[in-house]
């Protein structure tokens, strides 16, 4: 070590300066970036801004191989809100707001219980739990059919709010739980100490605390509620006051002998902007609430 | 402010252990009481009953005149400062040091009114609008003890709040916090991370080992009179050095203590202070001697008064120079040493020490003292004022 340090520090850097030539150059190495990232964002865009472009074109663009070619018109809008979709856009946003609301109230109690009580078999129940999640959707289907048929609910907002609350528990619960473990105990007790109930420690101090979870948890939990098909469709789709976009834009009708494709992906676009916009400025919660846990401190 | 009183407290967890048992001990009020002992010894789970963060398993805690066994925090209005300080950090300072007040619905104003007092009385007026994550280690420190004295509380608890600052803050925070308590005259239970803490802070020091309260005095009679051999080990650094020795008839003599081949004469004043040893000449004792007391040895040293051994290794520290000498005394090795050295292999150790014969023993001296390791020295002991404990109880022989 010393005897390096004697011969000081320039010769060393210098040679593999001269050996690695360009590829050491930092705006080669910038720019080696930047395109791969181009090339990743044009491949996960692509689809979406085929949507958007077609939303302004219609049937033309199944016809042209060149999708920015036009003739371009906001027909295809127009008629989307003639047909009632901003209501569609209401009850989606309605049910899916309800269903967070439910879910994360939930969630978060059950969670803190698991994180904190003195429960046998924690991490069973957190694993059971999520063993829900695996079933397929669609095996839920026939009996949540019968059961709400014979509720006689069928074609009501609760016919999709309760089968989402209990399909987002498990995922909101083991993204809650992973947080609220992470909470030091030492907190919680300082709060007791300072005299707060068990209940006031929870809201004023650990939900606070817990903050990124809860997003975390809620976004997904919209998001999924929003962009749910399956139960939309069997369970509430008779009822055009109560249908949601997903399954609004599936039942758009042709216009004449036109595919509806241009009504269809108009729709998608509105529906999809406010969710970007949401997913983009929460993004940062969404990351800091998937990764907790896995990395403490 | 009021009294502290543990009536015959026990601590038994649910799978059995006995953290704390048949705790007795009565702290005045305004006074500033330490909790010390090794690990696991049950001071933090002491202090925890008082603040009401673990429950009392038998007898009585009274804060004041009333019984707060099965009252929550909140009723026993107590605040406590954490090792970790805490703080909630979505709160700012101001909040931070309110929400108690803001959670017994005291008046805005009042508050506002308490939290600036406190913030002017802890220097942190300027900081009141931040949040904790944008304070160094002291301000929050310091917050951590404005969350506590703005409530204006029965008692203070403290689990070592210092324990996250570097050397230089915690020296200066140190008398921080002694002098606030001061001042206030709040009663204080306080458990300390280190030595110094717990010798400088506190009125008071009681020392638990294995959830046994073994002695509770004021620092320095803790230190010139330990009641065990326990006590005798754990308080003071470097520890005091104990020895295992015959102690031999001496006709027309006192009698003396055999350290391998040599001997050291117990004086009369040691005889005096220690009158159980009579009882124990052509047995064996523990002696121990504090490594500060010792002198060089001269000619009119008196034969019996010094012990020989080999330099091992000399720590100059500039106020003073440590010497460890390689004696032939046997160290004591019992379960009472095991709990004061609290570290499995220092006691292996001196385990094996204590098998081949001949520990180390070590000696304070002024700086002007420089002995080169590998020499011999005969180092004169203050024999007045050495210790004397009974090997097999490990009390004192007082």
């Amino acid at each position: 070590m010393a005897a390096t340090a004697d011969t000081g520090p320039a010769p060393p850097q210098a040679a593999p300066q001269k050996a690695g030539g360009l590829r050491n150059d930092p705006r080669v190495q910038m720019g080696g970036q930047l395109l791969g990232l181009a090339v990743v964002f044009a491949w996960c865009i692509f689809p979406f801004l085929w949507m958007v472009l077609v939303s302004f074109q219609g049937t033309v663009a199944l016809r042209d191989a060149n999708i920015f070619g036009g003739p371009f018109t906001t027909g295809n809008y127009t008629r989307v809100f003639e047909e009632g979709f901003m209501w569609n856009l209401g009850n989606s946003i309605f049910v899916a707001l309800s269903t967070t609301v439910i879910s994360i109230l939930v969630a978060s109690l059950a969670a803190y219980a698991i994180a904190r009580l003195p429960i046998a078999y924690k991490f069973t129940i957190l694993a059971g739990t999520l063993v829900a999640t695996v079933f397929p959707p669609v095996s839920l289907v026939p009996p949540l059919f019968v059961a709400f048929n014979a509720l006689g609910q069928l074609n009501t907002y609760q016919a999709m709010i309760i089968p989402y609350v209990a399909l987002t528990l498990p995922l909101s619960i083991f993204i809650l739980t992973t947080f609220f473990a992470t909470i030091p105990k030492e907190m919680e007790e300082a709060a007791k100490v300072d005299g707060a109930t068990p209940f006031q420690t929870f809201v004023r101090v650990v939900v606070p605390l817990a903050a990124p979870g809860v997003f975390a948890a809620a976004i997904l939990v919209f998001v999924y509620a929003v962009n749910e098909y399956l139960i939309a469709f069997s369970l509430a789709s008779g009822d055009p006051n109560v249908m949601t976009v997903t399954v609004a834009i599936a039942t758009l009708d042709r216009v004449g002998f036109e595919e509806p494709i241009g009504t269809i992906t108009a729709a998608s676009t509105i529906v999809s902007i406010p969710l970007i916009i949401f997913a983009l400025a929460a993004q940062r919660w969404i990351v800091s609430g998937l990764t907790a846990g896995g990395v403490k401190g | 402010m009021a009294t502290v009183v543990f009536d015959n407290v026990w601590k038994i967890f649910p799978d059995g252990t006995e953290a704390v048992k048949e705790l007795n001990l009565e702290i005045d009020d305004g006074e500033f009481v330490i909790l010390v002992g090794p690990s696991g010894c049950g001071k933090s789970t002491a202090l925890r009953m008082v603040a009401g963060l673990e429950d009392i398993s038998r007898g009585e805690l009274r804060i004041g005149e009333k019984v707060v066994n099965d009252l929550t925090p909140k009723e026993r209005d107590i605040a406590m400062v954490f090792q970790s300080y805490a703080l909630y950090p979505h709160m700012s300072v101001r909040d931070n040091m309110g929400f108690a007040l803001k959670l017994a619905k005291i008046d805005k104003n009042e508050i506002d009114r308490r939290v600036e007092e406190a913030a002017e009385i802890l220097d942190l007026g300027e900081f009141l609008e931040r949040k904790p994550k944008a304070l160094s280690g002291g301000q929050r420190q310091r917050v951590a003890m404005g969350r506590a004295i703005v409530r204006n509380p029965q008692a203070f608890l403290m689990d070592e709040p210092l324990s996250n600052l570097d050397a230089k803050l915690r020296v200066q925070m140190r008398s921080e916090i002694a002098q606030l308590q001061r001042n206030l005259g709040v009663t204080t239970i306080y458990v300390p991370h280190d030595q110094v803490e717990a010798m400088t802070m506190g009125d008071r020091v009681a020392v638990l080992k294995k959830g046994i309260l073994q002695q509770a005095e004021a620092p320095q009679r803790l230190y010139d009179k330990p009641d065990n051999l326990f006590v005798a080990g754990f308080i003071g650094s470097p520890s005091m050095n104990l020895m295992e020795a015959d102690l031999d008839n001496n006709p027309g003599g006192n009698p003396i203590l055999r350290v391998g081949e040599q001997s050291l004469e117990v004086p009369d004043d040691a005889l005096a202070e220690y009158p159980r040893v009579r009882d124990k000449i052509g047995g064996r004792v523990a002696a121990g001697i504090r490594p500060e007391h010792c002198f060089m040895a001269d000619a009119d040293t008196p034969e019996g008064g010094t012990l020989r051994g080999e330099v091992r290794l000399v720590e100059a520290l500039g106020s003073e120079v440590l010497v460890h000498l390689g004696t032939q005394a046997r160290p004591v090795v019992t379960e009472d040493m095991r709990d004061a050295v609290d570290d499995e292999e220092a006691f292996a150790r001196l385990e094996e020490t204590g098998a081949s014969g001949g520990m180390d023993m070590t000696f304070r001296f002024d700086p002007s003292f420089t002995p080169k390791v590998g020499e011999t020295l005969e180092i004169g002991i203050q024999r007045h004022r050495m210790h004397f404990f009974d090997l097999d109880d490990g009390q004192t022989l007082r």
